[in-house]
Protein backbone atom coordinates (compact mmCIF):
# COMPACT_ATOMS: atom_id res chain seq x y z
CA UNK A 1 0.00 0.00 0.00
CA UNK A 2 1.32 3.61 -0.95
CA UNK A 3 1.62 5.97 1.42
CA UNK A 4 1.02 9.53 1.10
CA UNK A 5 2.65 10.64 4.12
CA UNK A 6 4.03 9.38 7.17
CA UNK A 7 5.89 10.31 10.07
CA UNK A 8 8.87 8.34 11.96
CA UNK A 9 9.15 8.36 15.46
CA UNK A 10 8.28 7.44 18.90
CA UNK A 11 4.31 8.01 18.99
CA UNK A 12 4.70 6.90 23.35
CA UNK A 13 7.04 10.56 23.41
CA UNK A 14 4.00 12.20 21.93
CA UNK A 15 1.61 10.42 24.46
CA UNK A 16 4.03 11.85 27.17
CA UNK A 17 4.52 15.42 25.98
CA UNK A 18 0.38 15.49 26.26
CA UNK A 19 0.33 14.22 29.52
CA UNK A 20 2.73 16.33 31.24
CA UNK A 21 0.10 19.20 30.30
CA UNK A 22 -2.15 18.60 32.66
CA UNK A 23 -0.35 17.77 35.72
CA UNK A 24 1.97 20.70 35.07
CA UNK A 25 -1.32 23.05 35.31
CA UNK A 26 -2.57 21.54 38.45
CA UNK A 27 0.89 21.81 40.61
CA UNK A 28 1.14 25.01 39.74
CA UNK A 29 -2.08 25.85 40.85
CA UNK A 30 -1.51 24.05 43.96
CA UNK A 31 1.52 26.21 45.00
CA UNK A 32 -0.35 28.63 43.52
CA UNK A 33 -2.80 29.01 45.94
CA UNK A 34 -0.55 28.09 48.94
CA UNK A 35 1.64 30.82 47.98
CA UNK A 36 -1.50 33.32 47.68
CA UNK A 37 -3.35 32.26 50.43
CA UNK A 38 -0.34 32.64 52.88
CA UNK A 39 0.90 35.92 51.57
CA UNK A 40 -2.84 36.87 52.52
CA UNK A 41 -2.67 35.48 56.36
CA UNK A 42 0.91 34.36 57.01
CA UNK A 43 0.25 32.75 60.33
CA UNK A 44 -2.25 30.37 58.17
CA UNK A 45 1.03 28.70 56.16
CA UNK A 46 1.89 26.04 58.30
CA UNK A 47 -1.66 24.80 59.20
CA UNK A 48 -2.05 24.64 55.23
CA UNK A 49 1.29 22.91 54.50
CA UNK A 50 -0.04 19.33 54.78
CA UNK A 51 -2.81 20.15 52.07
CA UNK A 52 -0.31 21.44 49.47
CA UNK A 53 1.54 18.05 50.15
CA UNK A 54 -1.64 16.20 49.64
CA UNK A 55 -2.65 17.75 46.60
CA UNK A 56 0.66 17.36 45.11
CA UNK A 57 1.15 14.03 45.75
CA UNK A 58 -2.26 13.32 44.27
CA UNK A 59 -1.72 15.71 40.92
CA UNK A 60 1.75 14.30 40.79
CA UNK A 61 0.96 10.38 40.56
CA UNK A 62 -0.48 11.12 36.80
CA UNK A 63 2.47 12.75 35.80
CA UNK A 64 4.94 9.68 37.25
CA UNK A 65 2.41 7.25 35.44
CA UNK A 66 2.58 9.04 32.48
CA UNK A 67 6.32 8.46 32.65
CA UNK A 68 6.30 4.77 33.64
CA UNK A 69 3.69 3.75 30.90
CA UNK A 70 5.78 5.87 28.35
CA UNK A 71 8.23 3.75 28.76
CA UNK A 72 5.94 0.40 29.10
CA UNK A 73 3.69 1.17 25.84
CA UNK A 74 6.31 1.87 23.76
CA UNK A 75 7.11 -1.45 22.29
CA UNK B 1 43.33 22.93 31.32
CA UNK B 2 46.29 23.67 29.20
CA UNK B 3 45.13 20.67 26.58
CA UNK B 4 41.85 22.28 25.33
CA UNK B 5 43.61 25.54 25.05
CA UNK B 6 46.23 24.66 22.63
CA UNK B 7 43.67 22.67 20.92
CA UNK B 8 41.79 25.90 20.38
CA UNK B 9 44.87 27.71 19.13
CA UNK B 10 45.15 25.58 17.06
CA UNK B 11 41.86 26.11 15.15
CA UNK B 12 40.16 23.22 16.13
CA UNK B 13 37.21 23.01 18.93
CA UNK B 14 36.72 19.70 19.94
CA UNK B 15 32.32 19.95 20.14
CA UNK B 16 30.66 19.06 21.26
CA UNK B 17 31.75 18.40 24.27
CA UNK B 18 31.44 14.80 25.79
CA UNK B 19 31.75 13.24 28.98
CA UNK B 20 35.11 12.41 28.19
CA UNK B 21 36.20 16.16 28.97
CA UNK B 22 35.71 15.31 32.58
CA UNK B 23 38.47 13.12 32.40
CA UNK B 24 41.02 15.51 33.50
CA UNK B 25 44.87 14.14 31.89
CA UNK B 26 47.06 12.84 35.03
CA UNK B 27 49.74 14.89 36.74
CA UNK B 28 51.52 12.25 38.76
CA UNK B 29 52.91 10.29 36.37
CA UNK B 30 52.80 13.33 33.71
CA UNK B 31 50.97 12.78 31.13
CA UNK B 32 50.18 8.82 31.65
CA UNK B 33 47.11 7.34 30.08
CA UNK B 34 44.63 5.79 32.04
CA UNK B 35 46.19 7.32 35.24
CA UNK B 36 43.39 8.74 37.01
CA UNK B 37 45.21 8.54 41.03
CA UNK B 38 46.96 12.10 40.90
CA UNK B 39 45.06 14.75 38.77
CA UNK B 40 43.77 18.01 39.14
CA UNK B 41 40.80 16.32 40.91
CA UNK B 42 42.96 15.29 43.42
CA UNK B 43 45.38 18.57 44.00
CA UNK B 44 41.73 20.45 44.58
CA UNK B 45 40.41 18.31 46.91
CA UNK B 46 44.19 18.67 49.00
CA UNK B 47 43.41 22.52 48.46
CA UNK B 48 40.12 22.82 49.59
CA UNK B 49 40.82 20.53 52.87
CA UNK B 50 44.33 23.19 53.14
CA UNK B 51 42.06 26.34 52.78
CA UNK B 52 39.85 25.12 55.07
CA UNK B 53 41.70 24.00 57.86
CA UNK B 54 44.12 26.98 57.69
CA UNK B 55 41.69 29.76 57.44
CA UNK B 56 39.52 28.12 60.58
CA UNK B 57 42.69 28.00 62.50
CA UNK B 58 43.97 30.85 61.82
CA UNK B 59 40.83 33.04 62.30
CA UNK B 60 40.69 31.64 66.15
CA UNK B 61 44.55 31.99 66.79
CA UNK B 62 43.61 34.71 69.30
CA UNK B 63 39.92 34.82 69.50
CA UNK B 64 38.77 38.20 71.45
CA UNK B 65 35.80 39.27 72.98
CA UNK B 66 35.59 42.05 70.53
CA UNK B 67 35.81 40.09 67.00
CA UNK B 68 38.21 41.65 64.55
CA UNK B 69 37.31 40.95 61.38
CA UNK B 70 38.22 37.44 60.10
CA UNK B 71 36.81 36.33 63.36
CA UNK B 72 34.23 37.57 62.74
CA UNK B 73 33.72 36.29 59.22
CA UNK B 74 34.32 33.02 60.38
CA UNK B 75 32.23 33.49 63.31
CA UNK B 76 29.82 34.27 60.93
CA UNK B 77 29.73 31.07 58.99
CA UNK B 78 29.44 29.23 61.85
CA UNK B 79 26.43 31.44 63.38
CA UNK B 80 24.88 31.11 59.65
CA UNK B 81 24.91 27.07 59.82
CA UNK B 82 23.75 26.74 63.36
CA UNK B 83 21.63 29.39 63.80
CA UNK B 84 19.74 28.54 59.87
CA UNK B 85 20.42 25.12 59.67
CA UNK B 86 21.27 22.93 62.72
CA UNK B 87 19.32 24.68 65.31
CA UNK B 88 16.30 25.27 62.87
CA UNK B 89 15.86 22.10 61.74
CA UNK B 90 16.79 19.73 64.78
CA UNK B 91 16.17 22.31 67.65
CA UNK B 92 18.10 22.35 70.76
CA UNK B 93 20.50 19.70 70.06
CA UNK B 94 21.26 21.13 67.24
CA UNK B 95 24.30 22.46 68.34
CA UNK B 96 26.11 19.27 68.78
CA UNK B 97 25.95 18.69 64.76
CA UNK B 98 26.89 22.23 63.84
CA UNK B 99 30.55 21.38 63.44
CA UNK B 100 29.73 18.65 61.25
CA UNK B 101 27.20 20.67 59.38
CA UNK B 102 29.52 23.47 58.95
CA UNK B 103 32.55 21.53 57.65
CA UNK B 104 30.11 19.83 55.28
CA UNK B 105 28.79 23.16 54.01
CA UNK B 106 32.41 24.82 53.47
CA UNK B 107 33.89 21.73 52.21
CA UNK B 108 30.90 21.46 49.73
CA UNK B 109 30.61 25.33 49.01
CA UNK B 110 34.93 25.20 48.19
CA UNK B 111 34.47 22.35 45.77
CA UNK B 112 31.64 23.45 44.52
CA UNK B 113 33.34 27.29 44.09
CA UNK B 114 36.12 25.69 42.13
CA UNK B 115 33.93 25.34 38.78
CA UNK B 116 33.93 28.88 38.29
CA UNK B 117 37.41 30.05 39.83
CA UNK B 118 39.72 30.67 36.71
CA UNK B 119 42.39 27.82 36.58
CA UNK B 120 40.38 25.56 38.07
CA UNK B 121 37.28 25.48 36.08
CA UNK B 122 35.89 22.56 36.91
CA UNK B 123 34.35 21.15 40.27
CA UNK B 124 35.73 17.73 41.55
CA UNK B 125 32.11 17.10 42.77
CA UNK B 126 31.21 16.44 38.80
CA UNK B 127 32.55 13.03 39.63
CA UNK B 128 30.21 10.95 41.39
CA UNK B 129 32.87 10.16 43.75
CA UNK B 130 32.53 12.76 45.97
CA UNK B 131 29.61 13.38 46.32
CA UNK B 132 28.73 9.73 47.11
CA UNK B 133 31.47 9.65 50.02
CA UNK B 134 29.89 12.69 51.61
CA UNK B 135 26.36 11.34 50.98
CA UNK B 136 27.63 8.07 52.65
CA UNK B 137 28.76 9.94 55.76
CA UNK B 138 25.66 11.42 56.15
CA UNK B 139 23.65 8.55 55.86
CA UNK B 140 25.73 6.64 58.24
CA UNK B 141 25.21 9.55 60.56
CA UNK B 142 21.70 9.93 60.39
CA UNK B 143 21.21 6.12 60.62
CA UNK B 144 23.91 5.99 63.65
CA UNK B 145 22.07 8.95 65.68
CA UNK B 146 18.86 7.33 65.75
CA UNK B 147 19.71 3.54 66.25
CA UNK B 148 21.84 5.07 69.06
CA UNK B 149 18.89 7.02 70.56
CA UNK B 150 16.04 4.66 69.99
CA UNK B 151 17.88 1.88 70.08
CA UNK B 152 18.40 -0.75 67.03
CA UNK B 153 14.84 -2.35 66.95
CA UNK B 154 12.96 0.67 67.76
CA UNK B 155 14.38 3.06 65.32
CA UNK B 156 13.41 0.90 62.42
CA UNK B 157 10.06 0.00 63.96
CA UNK B 158 9.67 4.12 64.38
CA UNK B 159 11.31 4.72 60.61
CA UNK B 160 9.60 2.34 58.83
CA UNK B 161 5.77 1.64 60.19
CA UNK B 162 3.63 4.59 58.97
CA UNK B 163 0.89 5.19 61.12
CA UNK B 164 -2.23 3.73 58.65
CA UNK B 165 -4.53 0.89 59.64
CA UNK B 166 -2.69 -2.47 59.57
CA UNK B 167 -4.25 -4.09 56.79
CA UNK B 168 -2.31 -1.25 54.07
CA UNK B 169 0.68 -1.97 56.22
CA UNK B 170 2.31 -4.56 53.73
CA UNK B 171 1.89 -2.38 50.89
CA UNK B 172 3.43 0.82 52.91
CA UNK B 173 6.36 -1.02 54.23
CA UNK B 174 8.43 -1.38 51.02
CA UNK B 175 8.16 1.49 49.69
CA UNK B 176 9.06 3.60 53.26
CA UNK B 177 12.56 0.81 53.21
CA UNK B 178 12.94 1.93 49.90
CA UNK B 179 12.71 5.73 50.25
CA UNK B 180 14.32 6.33 53.83
CA UNK B 181 17.34 3.89 53.42
CA UNK B 182 17.99 3.75 49.51
CA UNK B 183 16.61 7.06 48.11
CA UNK B 184 17.86 9.54 50.50
CA UNK B 185 21.26 9.28 50.31
CA UNK B 186 20.88 8.37 46.42
CA UNK B 187 19.56 11.31 45.77
CA UNK B 188 22.09 13.34 48.29
CA UNK B 189 24.59 12.14 46.23
CA UNK B 190 23.59 12.30 42.18
CA UNK B 191 21.50 15.87 43.52
CA UNK B 192 24.85 17.24 43.80
CA UNK B 193 26.87 15.33 41.20
CA UNK B 194 24.09 16.39 38.90
CA UNK B 195 24.10 20.02 39.28
CA UNK B 196 28.17 20.46 39.19
CA UNK B 197 28.00 18.29 35.85
CA UNK B 198 25.64 20.17 34.28
CA UNK B 199 26.36 23.58 35.37
CA UNK B 200 30.05 22.88 33.50
CA UNK B 201 28.52 21.10 30.51
CA UNK B 202 26.64 24.40 29.77
CA UNK B 203 30.31 26.63 30.14
CA UNK B 204 31.91 24.02 28.00
CA UNK B 205 28.76 23.91 25.07
CA UNK B 206 28.94 27.53 25.46
CA UNK B 207 32.64 28.15 25.15
CA UNK B 208 33.65 25.52 23.03
CA UNK B 209 30.71 26.72 20.88
CA UNK B 210 31.78 30.27 20.23
CA UNK B 211 35.24 28.94 18.70
CA UNK B 212 33.64 26.21 16.71
CA UNK B 213 31.39 28.78 15.20
CA UNK B 214 34.52 30.95 14.41
CA UNK B 215 36.62 28.16 13.02
CA UNK B 216 33.38 27.24 11.05
CA UNK B 217 32.67 30.59 9.17
CA UNK B 218 34.67 33.59 9.95
CA UNK B 219 30.85 35.69 9.44
CA UNK B 220 29.72 34.14 12.20
CA UNK B 221 31.96 35.67 14.48
CA UNK B 222 29.09 37.59 16.33
CA UNK B 223 26.90 34.89 17.03
CA UNK B 224 29.86 33.47 18.98
CA UNK B 225 30.58 36.70 20.77
CA UNK B 226 26.48 35.89 21.53
CA UNK B 227 27.63 32.53 22.96
CA UNK B 228 30.41 34.02 24.75
CA UNK B 229 28.15 36.28 26.95
CA UNK B 230 26.01 33.29 27.55
CA UNK B 231 28.84 31.80 29.08
CA UNK B 232 29.32 34.69 31.25
CA UNK B 233 25.88 34.77 31.83
CA UNK B 234 25.76 30.96 32.52
CA UNK B 235 28.63 31.30 35.03
CA UNK B 236 26.43 34.09 37.08
CA UNK B 237 23.72 31.54 37.46
CA UNK B 238 26.25 28.35 38.25
CA UNK B 239 27.33 30.81 41.17
CA UNK B 240 24.07 31.10 43.11
CA UNK B 241 23.66 26.87 42.28
CA UNK B 242 27.07 26.53 43.96
CA UNK B 243 25.71 28.38 47.28
CA UNK B 244 22.39 26.89 46.63
CA UNK B 245 23.72 22.94 46.57
CA UNK B 246 26.28 23.62 49.09
CA UNK B 247 22.87 24.90 51.40
CA UNK B 248 20.67 22.17 50.39
CA UNK B 249 23.01 19.17 50.71
CA UNK B 250 23.54 20.13 54.32
CA UNK B 251 20.16 21.72 55.25
CA UNK B 252 18.38 18.05 54.07
CA UNK B 253 21.15 15.89 56.00
CA UNK B 254 20.00 18.12 59.08
CA UNK B 255 16.65 17.08 58.36
CA UNK B 256 17.69 13.39 57.89
CA UNK B 257 19.12 13.54 61.64
CA UNK B 258 15.96 15.26 63.08
CA UNK B 259 14.01 12.98 61.43
CA UNK B 260 16.30 10.60 63.37
CA UNK B 261 15.74 11.83 66.68
CA UNK B 262 11.89 12.94 65.83
CA UNK B 263 9.96 10.70 68.87
CA UNK B 264 7.10 8.31 68.21
CA UNK B 265 3.89 9.76 67.07
CA UNK C 1 -4.31 51.72 72.72
CA UNK C 2 -6.19 54.34 71.27
CA UNK C 3 -5.18 55.91 68.17
CA UNK C 4 -7.39 58.99 66.87
CA UNK C 5 -10.35 57.18 68.33
CA UNK C 6 -9.83 54.15 67.17
CA UNK C 7 -8.56 51.12 69.42
CA UNK C 8 -5.39 49.05 67.94
CA UNK C 9 -4.14 46.03 69.16
CA UNK C 10 -0.84 45.86 70.98
CA UNK C 11 0.24 43.15 68.93
CA UNK C 12 1.24 43.67 65.49
CA UNK C 13 0.79 40.29 63.14
CA UNK C 14 4.54 40.80 62.42
CA UNK C 15 5.53 40.06 65.65
CA UNK C 16 3.87 36.54 65.20
CA UNK C 17 6.87 35.99 62.60
CA UNK C 18 9.69 33.95 64.78
CA UNK C 19 12.14 36.53 65.80
CA UNK C 20 15.25 36.38 64.01
CA UNK C 21 17.97 37.24 66.86
CA UNK C 22 20.22 34.21 67.49
CA UNK C 23 19.79 34.85 71.26
CA UNK C 24 16.04 35.64 71.40
CA UNK C 25 15.19 31.95 69.68
CA UNK C 26 13.18 29.40 71.56
CA UNK C 27 14.34 26.78 69.99
CA UNK C 28 12.40 24.25 68.64
CA UNK C 29 12.27 21.03 70.95
CA UNK C 30 13.10 18.21 68.64
CA UNK C 31 10.82 14.89 69.95
CA UNK C 32 7.13 16.85 69.16
CA UNK C 33 4.51 14.26 67.91
CA UNK C 34 4.28 14.28 64.30
CA UNK C 35 7.56 16.87 64.27
CA UNK C 36 8.39 15.89 60.54
CA UNK C 37 11.06 18.01 58.38
CA UNK C 38 9.84 21.37 57.23
CA UNK C 39 10.02 22.96 53.80
CA UNK C 40 12.45 21.36 51.21
CA UNK C 41 12.90 18.08 53.43
CA UNK C 42 8.83 17.76 52.88
CA UNK C 43 9.11 18.52 49.24
CA UNK C 44 12.04 16.14 48.57
CA UNK C 45 9.92 12.86 50.95
CA UNK C 46 6.90 13.29 48.81
CA UNK C 47 8.70 13.01 45.37
CA UNK C 48 10.93 10.03 47.15
CA UNK C 49 7.55 8.24 48.10
CA UNK C 50 5.98 8.95 44.99
CA UNK C 51 8.65 7.86 43.03
CA UNK C 52 9.80 4.98 45.05
CA UNK C 53 6.27 3.49 45.43
CA UNK C 54 6.27 3.21 41.92
CA UNK C 55 10.07 1.65 41.91
CA UNK C 56 9.79 -0.69 44.35
CA UNK C 57 6.04 -2.45 43.15
CA UNK C 58 6.48 -1.82 39.72
CA UNK C 59 9.69 -3.94 40.17
CA UNK C 60 7.89 -6.72 42.08
CA UNK C 61 5.13 -6.43 39.92
CA UNK C 62 8.26 -7.06 36.77
CA UNK C 63 9.54 -9.84 39.10
CA UNK C 64 6.20 -11.32 39.11
CA UNK C 65 6.07 -10.60 35.09
CA UNK C 66 9.28 -12.97 34.90
CA UNK C 67 8.27 -15.86 37.17
CA UNK C 68 4.73 -15.96 35.90
CA UNK C 69 4.88 -14.85 32.13
CA UNK C 70 1.82 -13.02 32.37
CA UNK C 71 3.24 -10.50 29.60
CA UNK C 72 3.59 -6.66 31.50
CA UNK C 73 -0.13 -6.83 32.90
CA UNK C 74 1.54 -7.80 36.67
CA UNK C 75 4.52 -5.01 35.89
CA UNK C 76 1.39 -2.18 35.30
CA UNK C 77 -0.42 -3.83 38.20
CA UNK C 78 2.73 -3.10 40.25
CA UNK C 79 2.93 0.55 39.11
CA UNK C 80 -0.54 1.86 39.84
CA UNK C 81 -0.51 -0.11 42.88
CA UNK C 82 3.07 1.25 44.13
CA UNK C 83 1.44 4.72 43.08
CA UNK C 84 -1.70 4.21 45.55
CA UNK C 85 0.94 3.55 47.90
CA UNK C 86 3.16 5.98 47.58
CA UNK C 87 0.30 8.50 47.77
CA UNK C 88 -1.37 7.20 51.02
CA UNK C 89 2.25 7.50 52.64
CA UNK C 90 2.07 11.08 51.73
CA UNK C 91 -1.05 11.67 52.66
CA UNK C 92 -0.54 9.87 56.54
CA UNK C 93 2.84 11.21 56.82
CA UNK C 94 2.78 15.16 55.52
CA UNK C 95 -0.99 14.97 55.17
CA UNK C 96 -1.57 15.51 58.60
CA UNK C 97 -2.33 19.07 60.04
CA UNK C 98 -0.05 19.50 63.56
Amino acid sequence: MDYVAAVEGSTAAIGYGLAAIGPGIGVGLVFAAYIQSTARQPESSRMTLPYVWIGFAVIEALALFGIAFGFIWAG
Amino acid sequence: MFGQANVLAAGQANFPPSVEDFYLPSILPWGAHDSYWITKFTLMIWIAVGVLIIFFLATYRNPKLVPTKKQWFAESIYGFVRNNISVDMIGHQGVRFAPYFTTLFCFVLVTNAFAIIPLFQISPNSHIAFPAILAVISYVLFNYIGIRHHGFGKYFKHALIPPAPWYILPLLIPIEAFSTFIIRPFSLAVRLFANMFAGHMLLLVFTLGGFAMLNANAWLAPVSVVSWVMTVALTLLEALVIVLQAYVFTVLSASYIQGALAEEH
Amino acid sequence: MVVRGVRHSLVFPADIVRPVMADDQTPRPAGEPDDYPSGAGQGWTALSYLIGGMLVWGFIGWLVDQWLDTGGVATGIGFVLGMAGGVILVIRRLGTPT
